[in-house]
């Protein structure tokens, strides 16, 4: 038998089950029958709420852009999602004459694995998850900079120049916002006392987006950078590389890759979430893992709304915003927060109480108002003159 | 969890280690190997993930995430990155000559450790007697770090900045 069988997806009360259903010859397998169930539902779950996901994606930019999107199959078109996947099977499976197949062939499977591994650490609920790290937080970070491994891959072994330029940019791209993200993070370690997961969604006692407005907004920008969506997506600039690294995929490689790519939203929401929305936390109304769904849906909505409004950045701005602000803000968030802490902890027990919080919060959103408007004049003012140099020069000519 | 339970997951972890082993050593020979340098990279990029794997079959997951987010994160990529930016490497491939000099330095340097690494009881301390003596990893590493090993740490963060600052001088456009 097996201990705390809460929680709708947790170890333990997957093996009790198996246990009662298994014949008792059978019972060395239990362990091994209950992990690949629990594996299959997650990753399951995950896959359907990608599917779904980019229904809603396709449906509510075209609402943006004043289209109507995909509306044919099923009920408002929910059904697209099925449609697109046998489609991209159907296809013909072209590899390139030069390629590297072997490598060619393991970069979309290594990009799909790297995007999945990051569940296995989430607390969806008080008692369900896959695996509790007690380095949870690492755990995460290692695993999304193996990404950029894969993407190498794909783009190194398909011989192609746009998918070799895609695959170097985006990688440079992804290593210079490990940094900044990283720092933010760094911020939220020195709240909680831990580097479990589980551990920093129970010592939010309010929110860490409340109390480190600036922690939270270096590390959104960045994780969306991470991902590669509008306004980062220089991973595949269509108008100037094809489509990035995977250019020369198709059919299930390619349908694997937008997979992947599709989930990476859902997937750094999930991370936000637990790291600055309180996790599965929420009153009472609901089970916990609904709050958890909730919160998801409404950082995803959040990233869809900057995809539909800002236009692409260039590369040489992308690396600007991660060098200046984004560095600077996260080594004054970890700053800021490191003497708030040394101010405001309880001697004896080595906690802030939830009152302190709201003072500290108070600071940094000060903090946060005053430098979000002095960098945007810093930079704004920068820009202004640039304009007028060139304008100037212009009339010498 | 009953004792059945903690035999049956010991027998399961020495299947483990030796699936692991085999795979280190054949991506390590795969590193020396082959042809292409690319592919030899990607072998030593599961080289390092086997032992991270090691890491954490001795209850060290700290280090296991450490070498995982380091070796493979920030050293592999660099790797790659030079050997994408060095030209037509894709077209000619390495030559694997016999050198007399390099064999016997390595084989002299595998000697020696081999040498050593007897010499050291590592078997004082079993893997359960470390887990008990230390709970957490984490913590003890960061204990350690600010404590007893303050010096060599700040050490080694100033040299880290001097080589970060030098490799701004060099690029530098002027």
């Amino acid at each position: 038998m097996c201990e705390q069988p809460e929680g709708l997806l947790n170890f333990c009360r997957i093996y009790n089950l198996y246990e009662i259903i298994l014949p008792s010859w059978l019972s060395s397998l239990t362990y091994l029958m209950s992990a690949i169930t629990l594996a299959f539902a997650v990753i399951n779950m995950l896959i359907i709420s990608t599917a779904l996901y980019t229904w809603f994606e396709r449906r509510t930019l075209a609402r943006f852009q004043s289209r109507i999107g995909p509306n044919r199959w099923g009920p408002f078109g929910l059904l697209q999602p099925i449609a697109d996947v046998v489609k991209a099977i159907t296809k013909e499976d072209t590899v390139p004459e030069s390629a590297d197949k072997i490598v060619f062939n393991l970069a979309p499977i290594l990009l799909l694995i790297t995007t999945l591994l990051v569940i296995v650490v989430i607390p969806l609920g008080p008692d369900s998850f896959m695996g509790s790290l007690n380095i949870g937080v690492i755990f995460i970070i290692g695993v999304t900079s193996i990404n950029t491994i894969a993407i190498f891959m794909g783009g190194w072994a398909s011989r192609n120049k746009y998918a070799m330029f895609g695959a170097m940019r985006s990688v440079a791209m992804l290593i210079t916002y490990e940094i900044p993200m990283g720092i933010a993070i760094v911020g939220i370690l020195l709240l909680s006392n831990s580097l479990a997961l589980s551990d920093i969604v129970m010592s939010q006692t309010i929110p860490f987006f409340i109390v480190q407005p600036i922690g939270f907004f270096v590390f959104f920008a960045a994780s969306i950078a991470e991902i590669s969506r509008t306004p980062f997506d220089q991973i595949e600039a269509e108008s100037e590389l094809g489509s990035g690294f995977h250019t020369e995929y198709s059919g299930i490689k390619f349908a694997i890759i937008t997979l992947a790519e599709f989930m990476a939203p859902i997937i750094s929401a999930i991370i936000i979430t637990t790291l600055y929305l309180g996790g599965f936390k929420g009153p009472n109304i609901l089970p916990a893992e609904f709050w958890f769904a909730i919160k998801v849906f409404i950082l995803i909505f959040f990233m869809l709304w900057i995809r539909a409004t800002w236009p692409r950045l260039r590369i040489d701005q992308i690396m600007n915003f991660a060098w200046k602000p984004l560095f600077g803000l996260g080594l004054f968030n970890l700053f800021a927060t490191a003497i708030e802490i040394i101010v405001f902890q309880d001697n004896a027990t080595g906690f802030i109480s939830t009152s302190d919080y709201w003072i500290i919060s108070g600071i940094n959103w000060m903090f946060a108002i005053v430098l979000f408007f002095a960098i945007t004049q810093i930079m704004g003012s920068k820009n202004k003159e640039k304009i007028k140099h060139s304008y100037e020069a212009n009339i010498v000519r | 969890m009953n004792s059945e339970f903690v035999t049956e997951s010991s027998m399961v972890l020495e299947i483990v280690f030796w699936a692991i082993s085999v795979i280190s050593i054949i991506s390590a020979l795969g590193v020396v190997l082959l042809k292409s340098v690319f592919r030899a990279a990607l072998s030593l990029i599961i080289c390092f993930i086997t032992i991270a794997a090691f890491f954490i079959l001795l209850n060290a997951e700290f280090l296991a995430a450490v070498q995982i987010l380091i070796y493979i994160g920030a050293i592999s990529v660099l790797l790659i990155f030079a050997i994408l930016f060095t030209r037509d490497i894709d077209i000619q491939n390495v030559s694997h000559k016999f050198n007399l000099i390099t064999a016997i330095v390595v084989g002299v340097f595998c000697l020696i450790s081999i040498y050593i690494f007897n010499d050291i009881n590592i078997k004082d301390i079993t893997k359960d007697e470390a887990s008990y003596l230390y709970g957490s990893t984490v913590n003890e590493i960061g204990r350690l770090l600010v404590n007893n090993f303050v010096l060599p740490f700040e050490v080694v963060s100033i040299l880290l900045l001097a080589a970060l600052i030098g490799a701004f001088v060099l690029i530098r456009e002027d």
